[in-house]
């Protein structure tokens, strides 16, 4: 039996959502839990939103991460591990082509450049892509644990409301307003709304406009689709075998960033289960900066200039280590009785099974 | 007004500020700001994506949308700042362009958020906008751009010309022309981009140059390589041989934690230096390369030590 991961904090859990600023190593987060999650006899699937390649190496996908799970080769391991890569737009379609009337419908929408733009740039679709794909993944029987690595963001709720925020968006009151039900053909504007949409068309053009009224008369009869699928995600997101990772660097500002999005994981009524601070770095030896730094002079004053160079530099590896350890106190603080494990800054980067699994050694163990 | 020294730091009105989240584009475009002013320039330091605290990082308070005053230079420049926040531009474009206010009042009771967000980039465009105004106005010497982070840093300076693509007429399509060709002049406008010597920051930053020079015919500052890590003396001795050849004998556990420290040292110097080779051989543009330093939270006072490293750089 392998040690319980994060502390146990992942026992039960059928879904993982890692969050945290950019830059923090979320990616690679989510591959090692996935990872060790396998190792403990679990079927696991990891969902990235970066094109990691270097991640993709590491796991001997040579091809790089597609956009359906793979399953990753693990010689000597009970359980499994799949990795795939979110394509938004791939997803967008298959969403919409679920919820048409017809196959008519969804072509007509897939096939309107309004669409084509907000399926790859409306701000939130790449969240909600990535929550769509866990829910799908999360009834796939191949698999009893989804690990979903969260876009970039500043804010936690952009992932949690995202859902919701496209469907809201698919039924605004601007665009039912401007159009009347269509009688007999398309294009049937609400004459009310003629001076507004023509004001607007000279200002963001008349094509385009054009293309945005096509769109939503297209996708007229599919809201409430949306809206039902929207809430059967996040019926997901809410469930109690759902665990949130915060994942951040040793760093005031990513720190500050997981305080404030466990603040708001606490707001919908959800919790953190554990952190994970990457990158700290190594300690070397057991004395402190200020003792390193004290042989360094001492052995400068005595005239051994080497060694008081490799002295300064063990001073210098504390003195970060020891400043970075006391930027953590507010999360701590934050985590109550959440397990916070810290994984080492490695000497390189991660480019292998094995550099996964030294990460992965960090994060197992009591919590 | 002061003269200026001439310096790459002023050879673009304008400077955007680039890099995956996490690199500390913020920090460098705060260490320009500061260097220009430091060289006579007037700076106008503007945040995009509405992070407050760079105020405070060059002596002011937080950023608001209002442009206030962060910091006179002794002998030198001014820096002041602003964000400029995604959210009102339309409006305030609309305002602009003397669209008139029933119109703009009847358009704001259909939403206007619905129509910038069906229209990819409009927002970018927008406050892209607005930094187009400024610059054209004079506003400051030097404009600096803390462009937003983690992958949207390409969108937003791809909005123009994603936008010419798909409006063929009205004032969005005549503003987007307007700040394409900020863009390209190199004499407005030069993109500094921000890295961290290893793999998947170098990555972004090589796809973002191609991406700016070639598509977007932009002219490329030099390229940051922030937080390197020195290349300290002695580092390549074993500590026992050092020790030795000094007639000290170190006890086990000292001679494993130097020799330990040095191992990591020198494993992250190594694939520090890998990466720089793959920058320079990749993008075409001069290199700086900042300092790791050793603390966990940046200050004025770590800021000047970064300024005066930009400065000094032989560009």
């Amino acid at each position: 039996m392998s040690a319980p991961l994060l502390g146990g904090a992942l026992d039960d859990a059928s879904v993982v959502v890692c969050c945290g600023s950019g830059g923090v190593g979320k990616t690679t987060t989510a591959a090692v839990l996935g990872l060790e999650a396998a190792r403990a006899g679990r079927r696991a699937v990891v969902v990235t939103i970066d094109p990691a390649r270097r991640l993709a190496d590491a796991l001997g996908l040579p091809g790089g991460l597609a956009d359906t799970p793979t399953r990753v080769e693990l010689p000597d391991v009970s359980g499994e591990l799949w990795a795939m890569m979110l394509d938004t737009s791939a997803m967008f379609e298959s969403v919409v082509r679920a919820n048409a009337g017809s196959d008519e419908q969804a072509d007509r929408i897939v096939e309107n450049r309004f669409y084509q733009n907000i399926a790859g740039t409306l701000s939130g679709t790449q969240e909600y892509m990535a929550s769509e794909a866990l829910h799908q993944l999360h009834d796939d029987p191949r698999f009893d644990l989804v690990v979903v690595d969260t876009p970039p963001s500043r804010n936690a709720l952009d992932f949690l409301e995202a859902p919701g925020v496209l469907a809201r968006f698919l039924e605004h009151r601007a665009f039912r307003l401007l159009m009347l039900p269509a009688r007999g053909g398309l294009r049937v504007l609400n004459t009310a709304a003629q001076p507004i949409l023509r004001a607007i068309g000279k200002v963001v053009g008349s094509d385009v406009l054009a293309d945005a009224v096509a769109f939503f008369q297209a996708f007229s009869g599919m809201e409430v689709g949306f809206r039902e699928r929207a809430e059967d995600v996040m019926a997901v997101l809410h469930s109690p075998d759902t665990r949130f990772v915060l994942v951040a660097s040793p760093r005031r500002d990513t720190v500050t960033e997981a305080v404030w999005f466990a603040d708001q994981l606490v707001e919908q009524g959800l919790e953190v289960a554990a952190a994970v601070v990457n990158r700290a770095h190594p300690r070397f030896g057991t004395g402190d900066a200020a003792q390193a730094a004290d042989e360094a002079s001492r052995c400068a004053a005595d005239g051994q200039a080497a060694v008081a160079a490799l002295w300064a530099n063990v001073a210098e590896l504390r003195l970060v280590a020891e400043r970075e350890h006391a930027e953590l106190g507010p999360l701590v603080e934050r985590l109550g009785d959440a397990p916070l494990l810290e994984v080492p800054l490695l000497d390189g980067d991660v480019h292998d099974l094995a550099s996964l699994a030294e990460i992965g050694s960090h994060l197992t163990g009591p919590g | 007004m002061r003269s200026m020294q001439p310096s790459w730091v002023t050879d673009a009105r304008v400077a955007v500020v680039a890099g995956k989240g996490g690199v500390g584009s913020t920090t460098v475009a705060a260490a320009l700001a500061l260097v220009a002013a430091q060289q006579g320039a007037d700076v106008l330091f503007i945040s995009i994506d509405g992070r407050t605290g760079v105020g405070p990082l060059l002596g002011g308070p937080p950023l608001t949308d209002e442009t206030v005053v962060l910091n006179r230079v002794k002998g030198g420049g001014t820096v002041r700042g602003r964000t400029i926040p995604a959210s009102g531009a339309f409006a305030d474009y609309l305002e602009l362009k003397k669209v008139p206010r029933l119109v703009r009042r009847a358009a704001s009771a259909a939403s206007l958020d619905v129509i910038a967000a069906a229209t990819p980039g409009l927002e970018h465009l927008l406050v892209l906008g607005k930094i187009k105004e400024l610059e054209r106005t004079r506003a400051a010497d030097l404009i600096v751009v803390d462009a937003p982070p983690a992958g949207h840093a390409a969108p937003f300076l791809r909005s123009p010309a994603a936008l010419l693509e798909v409006v063929t007429d009205g004032a969005v399509r005549e503003q987007a022309e307007e700040v394409s060709a900020m863009l390209g002049d190199a004499e407005r406008c030069q993109a500094v981009l921000v890295t961290l010597a290893e793999e998947t920051p170098v990555n972004e930053v090589i796809e973002l140059a191609v991406d700016l020079q070639d598509e977007l015919l932009m002219s490329l500052g030099p390229v940051v390589v922030n937080a390197c890590w020195p290349d300290r003396p002695g580092m390549s001795v074993q500590p026992r041989t050092a020790a030795k050849n000094q007639g000290v004998k170190l006890p086990n556990a000292v001679a494993a934690a130097l020799a330990g420290s040095v191992a990591f040292g020198r494993a992250r110097l190594e694939q520090q230096r890998e990466q720089i080779e793959r920058v320079t051989s990749s993008v075409r543009a001069p290199l700086i390369e900042l300092p790791r330093l050793t603390t966990t939270q940046l200050g004025p006072a770590e800021l000047a030590i970064l300024a005066e490293r930009l400065r000094a750089a032989p560009v």
